[in-house]
């Protein structure tokens, strides 16, 4: 600027507007191109925002979804964090562009459309501004002397007007020179310099961001890299059991016998023990044999199927189809034995079949209660075939070996007697027989229980025989019994569980220790614990153990009566245990009892909670003293309180009206065992004489069932366990309330379980 | 036990169900109307809590039977069993919470699902001596209770403020309705919304009708 010192018009003034003029179009040059580089610069940014965004979509849509379990097995929820950290590099990065935009291209696109445009705009109105200025001076000097003075003057106008314009023009090219001048030095700098620190702050943000992701980023790097471990060791693990199985079956194969054509028998001398000893090792759904067999379609081609065939150790046989690809061409070669009976076959079609090929592994359940297994196959003279025949079906199925077959047979044989035996009586079984075979339909409070029991299972077992005596069957000594009887509290085998059942359950319940989950509840183990086989004998089999003391054979009736061993066949058995409890032979009578002496005995050891000694009465009492009342031991009128003559029945029975309620919370007229059992606290008392079929309704003098005193005395676990067991909460008491009245008398019931147990009967 | 002594003594037993979100009050409401106790940091209700009263109507006693619960979860196990036979229910809301409003439509939908059509029902906003405090318009709680049938009274179990008149009320109409004065129309036509006649249907309907006599002690 310092150069235009002299504004006059002058040649150097002139040069000096050149040279700038000179430099403004070299700076419009250098302008366009940088607005190239600059528009070039925006559109990658825009599009790596895009691109960001656009990978950040696809991430996101690969696996970032919670609920798919596609996408958790690929873990999704990383994903989604690392989706939602892209999403924000890509908003960055857009911003970033749109700062370029606006600090830089916009300014650059002003300076070139407003300030260079002006200059040269100011350049066209000065050549112009010159060019009349020279013609108005050229007239102006070429006048003559004799022009007439007004057109002198007239010229003089002109030549004054287009001067001031000439100087106008030129001002205002120098003018928006120097804007330029001065705008250049600024400017760009400016500009440019706020790209830089938007890159800066760009960086940086993205810098925070992934550096607060960064301990979150290494932790799930070495998760994967623990994973990758993992499964690398799972598929050596794999790859072994393969082998394992290779060699086993290789094995099995060498193993195989001749088929045993005439075998109806040959199952039977296989004991029962082949599966219990499978079932024992845990109480989990544990497969006792899988494996293919072919199996004779119902179907009117009947032809033959290969089936994934399971039998579990509750008893459930269930079998897979292959899906998908036709399997094996064995079938074609069966299925023209059996086209030709097709007819036979007509009545068996089953829903099971028609119900399949859908995508996923479809399952059928068979239920083997009801079912026989038949070794031969109906009207076919096939090797290596079995029928398992159920009243809804008869399936026709064929192992691969003689040895497989017998393998099968025996099996499925032992599990239909465990599922009898389990099943009768059960009063609340497991529904794993309608569940399917994974126990889908359980609910997961039921699963819940059913897991805590299965940790409970090989506990169970080891408790019940641990307990003296318990390491043989009851009756024939057979070794690891793992039948029980939840009354009698004694472990026997399978044989004599057989028996046990046919006495009834009005004598004994029958349950398995490995199948029957449900019963082995604490106080059952605690009233097992406490008698056990050797002491159960000592009061059942009495006179036996006398008469081996005084070995002199003087009673002749024992004579006769000897206890079988194992070995022993099962009717001897049979004779031995009906009488043993069902006649009370071999039980040592006390001489001179009369059911008064024997209530009061037992009454006592009721109330000094001797489990042992109540259960040798209860045993060896001639009639029935398990519904003893208190009345019976002792004379009421010595006891209970005066009635008043006048008194009105109903009052006497009030239990409000009643003295010994208000001052001890305890009047024992009407009381039976049961009654005192629930005042005494002990779960085991309450548990045996339950199982000795104490009437769990009676009710006492004041009309109170062992329910009512328990919810007076507040004791709400046994409220529940005489609920669970058939206590009625609706018999009402001699002051005509309901259990569930007098819980709400007392203000609250805390416990909901026992509340809706309570009021669901109302 | 002690609990309560001559009041075996009743020509009526009315069971009332105290709903409402957890906090709202309902246990003070309870202890107010009882006891006459009210218990400024009181816990949540564990389990079922019942207390009785009896009050008189038209020279006849009603015993009262209330039915108490948490309000924190609904649809549990005991939901059927705590409606069952529930001729009233008083529906607690927070004056100061807008929250516990909103949720009282959520609680009708529950209450009647599980009774008869013709359970007598009121709204009641506690703590109304939360002044300052206040969250629900009076008017935006009448007008709802209007719509859906309600009887409608603003209490403070704190206070004692209406108390006693929302039960008494409740029990009154069930009552009326019980014994058919409401159907000729000499009860009280203002105490019931738009002048609906509430019939709680059969009397076999209801819990429990007990006449005098049968049970005296």
């Amino acid at each position: 600027m310092a150069a235009f010192i002299n504004l006059e018009d002058s040649p150097m003034f002139q040069k000096q507007v050149f040279s700038l003029e000179g430099t403004t179009d070299e700076l419009k040059d250098r302008c366009q191109k940088l607005y190239k580089g600059v528009k070039k610069f925006m559109g990658v940014l825009g599009e790596a925002s895009t691109g960001v965004s656009a990978f950040a979509d696809s991430l996101e849509e690969f696996g970032a979804g919670h609920d798919d379990p596609v996408s958790v097995s690929i873990g999704g929820p990383v994903l989604s964090k690392f989706v939602k950290t892209l999403r924000e590099l890509s908003s960055y990065k857009e911003f970033l562009r749109s700062q370029v935009e606006h600090v830089l291209l916009e300014r650059l696109t002003n300076f070139m459309t407003v300030d260079l445009q002006e200059a040269k705009e100011s350049r066209r109105r000065f050549d112009k501004a010159v060019h009349s200025y020279d013609q108005a001076r050229e007239k102006f000097v070429s006048l003559k002397k004799n022009t007439r003075g007004d057109i002198v003057a007239e010229l003089e106008e002109d030549l004054e007007n287009s001067k001031s314009a000439f100087e106008k023009s030129r001002f205002n090219l120098v003018n928006s020179l120097m804007t330029i001048e001065a705008k250049k030095k600024y400017q760009f700098l400016e500009s440019i310099s706020a790209i830089m620190d938007s890159h800066l702050r760009y960086f940086k943000l993205g810098y925070d961001l992934l550096s607060q992701l960064e301990p979150y980023i290494h932790h799930v790097l070495s998760d994967a890299q623990q994973s990758k471990e993992e499964s690398k060791i799972e598929q050596d693990r794999f790859a072994r059991r393969i082998q394992e199985f290779r060699t086993q079956s290789e094995l099995d194969s060498q193993q195989v016998e001749p088929s045993n054509v005439d075998g109806n028998h040959v199952y039977r001398t296989i004991p029962y023990k082949n599966v219990e000893a499978t079932s024992l090792s845990t109480l989990d759904k544990e497969v006792i044999k899988q494996g293919y067999l072919l199996k004779r379609s119902a179907s009117l081609r009947a032809d033959w199927k290969r089936r994934f065939f399971v039998l579990d150790n509750h008893g459930s046989l269930y079998y897979y189809r292959n899906t998908g690809n036709k399997s094996a061409g064995s079938q074609h070669y069966y299925s023209g034995l059996g086209e030709h009976k097709s007819g036979v076959f007509r009545r068996f079609r089953s829903r099971h079949v028609r119900s399949a090929s859908q995508g996923s592994l479809d399952c059928n359940l068979i239920d083997l209660r009801t079912s026989l297994i038949k070794l031969d196959a109906e009207d076919t003279d096939l090797r290596l075939c079995f029928r398992i025949i159920s009243p809804q079906k008869t399936y026709t199925l064929q192992a691969e070996n003689g040895a497989d077959r017998m393998d099968w047979v025996n099996k499925l044989t032992a599990a239909i007697a465990t599922r009898l035996n389990s099943h009768f009586l059960q009063q609340s079984p497991i529904n794993y027989a309608s569940s399917g075979p994974a126990g889908e339909e359980l609910s997961l409070d039921q699963k819940q229980d059913y897991n805590r029991r299965l940790n409970m299972g090989d506990d169970v077992l080891a408790i019940l025989r641990g307990i003296p005596g318990n390491d043989a069957c009851a009756e024939c000594n057979a070794s690891d019994p793992d039948w029980a009887s939840l009354n009698l509290g004694v472990l026997m085998c399978i044989e004599c569980s057989g028996v046990h059942r046919n006495l009834g359950v009005h004598i004994s319940k029958v349950r398995s220790l490995t199948l029957d989950v449900k019963v082995w509840e604490p106080t059952i183990l605690d009233l097992f614990r406490n008698l056990g086989n050797a002491y159960c004998n000592g009061v059942w089999e009495g006179l036996l153990q006398l008469d081996d003391d005084c070995d002199n054979g003087s009673n002749n009736k024992l004579a006769v009566i000897t206890k079988p061993s194992s070995k022993d066949s099962f009717s001897l058995k049979e004779e031995y245990i009906q009488a043993k409890y069902m006649e009370k032979a071999l039980v040592v009578k006390d001489e001179v009892e009369t059911k008064l002496t024997a209530s009061s005995i037992i009454w006592e050891a009721v109330q000094s909670k001797n489990i042992r000694e109540i259960y040798r009465l209860i045993v060896t009492a001639d009639a029935n003293i398990i519904n003893t009342k208190f009345d019976d031991i002792t004379a009421v009128d010595a006891y209970h309180h005066h009635v008043d003559e006048q008194d009105e029945v109903k009052k006497r029975h009030d239990p409000n009206a009643c003295q010994r309620i208000k001052d001890s919370r305890n009047c024992l007229q009407g009381c039976s065992l049961l009654h005192v059992a629930c005042q005494s606290g002990d779960p085991v008392l309450l548990e045996l004489l339950l199982q000795f079929g104490a009437d769990i309704n009676m009710r006492d003098y004041h009309g109170r069932t062992p329910l009512h005193h328990c919810i007076a005395s507040g004791n709400n676990a046994f409220a529940k366990v005489l609920l669970r067991r058939g206590a009625r909460p609706s018999i009402e008491d001699g002051g005509g309330l309901s259990v569930l009245e007098r819980a709400m008398e007392m203000g609250a019931i805390a416990d909901e379980e026992l509340f809706v147990l309570l009021a669901e009967c109302h | 036990m002690g609990a309560y002594k001559s009041d075996d003594d009743y020509d009526y037993l009315f069971k009332l169900v105290l709903i409402g979100d957890s906090g709202v009050g309902k246990s003070n409401l309870l202890s107010r109307f009882t006891r006459n106790e009210f218990s400024i940091e009181s816990k949540s209700t564990i389990g079922v809590e019942f207390a009785t009263r009896s009050v008189h109507v038209d020279e006849k006693t009603i015993k009262a039977q209330l039915w108490d619960t948490a309000g924190q979860e609904r649809y549990r196990a005991i939901t059927s069993a705590y409606y069952r036979g529930a001729v009233g229910a008083l529906l607690v809301y927070d004056i100061t919470r807008h929250v516990t409003f909103e949720n009282v439509e959520r609680w009708l939908k529950e209450l009647r699902d599980h009774t008869d059509a013709n359970v007598v029902i009121m709204l009641v906003g506690n703590k109304a001596d939360l002044r300052h405090l206040r969250a629900v318009p009076t008017e935006e709680a009448r007008s709802f209770s209007e719509r859906e049938n309600m009887f409608f009274m603003e209490t403070s179990a704190l206070d004692a403020t209406n108390v006693e008149q929302a039960f008494t009320h409740v029990l009154t109409q069930i009552y009326r309705v019980m014994s058919r004065k409401a159907l000729d129309g000499t009860g009280d036509p203002t105490s019931l919304p738009k002048g609906q006649t509430i019939d709680i249907g059969n009397k076999d309907d209801v819990t429990a009708v007990k006449s005098s006599g049968c049970c005296s002690g």
